[in-house]
């Protein structure tokens, strides 16, 4: 697929994500204005940052309300760690921000009681815990691969509530490892450092 | 679960070869490190770090070309170091491709840079590495970079302090033990881990499957790195690069690791 719109929130890394979609043969750019999201196909909010940061400077571009009011006519859109945490209504990073609000979750500050077995952040391979619903970005992935790299010490609460895909993963509590909402597809790890599975995973999505 | 991670320490000289030093002294040439950075993509390792150990003493960067390549040539996360001392450093080399970076000898002079780069950039990609060793009256000490009469302190406090900084993870290099293969120092990154909320990576010393178990089985660390390990053939001098025998072993066998720190 070509045409996918990385979104400009000045986060830096995002070198990486343009190689992994290199590797499997799709075309992305970045996006920093309203214009450059009209001939995108798929959107892709990145992962390295500060959630206040990011929502601001979302703002100042003047692409956050364009960007959910295409997001809302469907087209595919994929959150990876901050990126999907801008997608909750709001994060314990920054009391002052809100985020899109595109999902009715909320993204909290980790904060473990046994801090001698988890620490934050909560870096590196993590798996994902069974679920008995499917996960349409797993598909290819055999279970002994469903294990993927974090860098985080913000994560997303579960929500029973809500009635989404969601698959865990476990730092002493389950939080939010991969959403699948209607055309909304959110990971907290980070797919473009995570192996052949990483790979799969953004094929997967680029086939929505 | 959260996976301990091994590491494959790779340290690179001025000339941009790729060596093993023991004690911080004598440097043995391993060979080209973007080849065996490649290698251990391949292998699929958790996570590389390459340092450039000559840059802080001469007053220069870890190459940018150098990290350019080290990206493109490699999928797993990096951590990279040597003679970082600013935040439009940091800012360039995450840009290009890195997902962490680690500071040492610059923090000597200025340790607002730690808090200032935890800010800006999250503290999940900063890590600091502390260089330690024991001092005559057989307690403690470390330093950022090499050790100086001037700035090495009691390694509990810096730690501490660069926790408190924002350090997203620290990596405890034993200069007494560094391609030593006699085992990773047990009691100090089992009581450092009890003091921190922070992960922590032990380096120097490890030679045998046994001593990531010994280390894995004391205390729950997030981390072991691995130089001499991981790039010599068994009990030998002669370059073998080495990981998924080593790899598989730790995950068959962390749950009983676990269980005995459990207790």
């Amino acid at each position: 697929m070509d045409n996918i719109a990385i979104i400009d929130y000045g986060s830096g890394n995002i070198s990486s994500l343009f190689s992994a979609f290199r590797s499997i043969g799709a075309q992305a750019y970045l996006a920093s204005t309203s214009e450059d999201l009209k001939k995108a196909n798929a959107f892709v909010l990145p992962g390295v940052g500060h959630f206040g940061y990011a929502s601001e400077n979302l703002k100042s571009k003047s692409i956050r309300e364009p960007l959910i009011e295409h997001i809302n006519n469907g087209i595919p859109t994929l959150g990876i760690c901050l990126g999907f945490q801008l997608l909750t209504k709001t994060s314990e990073e920054s009391k002052n921000s809100s985020g899109l609000g595109l999902l009715p979750l909320k993204t909290i500050h980790l904060k473990p009681k046994n801090s001698l077995k988890y620490k934050i952040p909560h870096i590196g391979w993590n798996y994902i815990q069974k679920t008995s619903l499917n996960s349409t970005l797993l598909e290819n992935i055999p279970s002994e691969r469903q294990i993927f790299y974090y860098s985080n010490s913000y994560g997303i609460l579960p929500s029973d509530e809500f009635p989404a895909m969601q698959a865990n993963y476990i730092h002493e509590m389950p939080l939010v490892a991969i959403l699948e909402y209607k055309n909304i597809y959110g990971v907290q790890f980070h797919p473009e450092k995570s192996r052949i599975q990483g790979l799969q995973l953004l094929k997967n999505f680029l086939q929505k | 679960m959260l996976l301990p991670r091994l590491i494959p320490t790779l340290l690179v000289d001025e000339s941009l070869n790729l060596v093993k030093t023991t004690a911080f002294q004598q440097r043995h040439y391993i060979g080209d490190p973007l080849n065996s950075a490649y290698i251990f993509s391949g292998f699929e390792a958790d996570e590389l770090v390459v340092l450039d150990i000559d840059a802080s003493r001469k007053r220069r960067t870890i190459s940018y070309e150098f990290v350019k390549a080290l990206a493109t040539f490699t999928s797993v996360p990096l951590c990279v170091g040597g003679g970082i001392c600013n935040l439009e450093q940091i800012k360039n080399l995450l840009a290009l491709g890195t997902e962490r970076i680690a500071l040492s000898a610059s923090l000597n002079n200025n340790f607002k840079l730690l808090e200032e780069a935890s800010n800006r950039f999250g503290s999940s990609s900063i890590t600091v590495i502390i260089n330690c060793f024991k001092d005559e009256e057989d307690s403690y000490l470390g330093s950022f970079g090499l050790p100086s009469t001037n700035s090495n302190r009691k390694i509990d406090q810096l730690c501490i302090d660069c926790q408190n900084a924002g350090a997203g993870e620290l990596i405890i290099n034993n200069i007494n033990l560094e391609g030593t293969k006699k085992g990773y120092d047990i009691s100090l990154m089992k009581s450092l881990n009890q003091k921190l909320s922070i992960p922590l990576i032990a380096l120097g010393g490890c030679g045998q499957l046994k001593h990531i178990e010994d280390i894995l089985s004391a205390t729950p660390i997030s981390g072991v790195a691995c130089g001499s390990f991981l790039v010599y053939a068994p009990n030998t001098y002669q370059v073998l690069l080495s990981y998924p025998d080593k790899s598989s072993w730790l995950k068959a066998n962390l749950t009983s690791f676990n269980k005995r720190w459990d207790k």
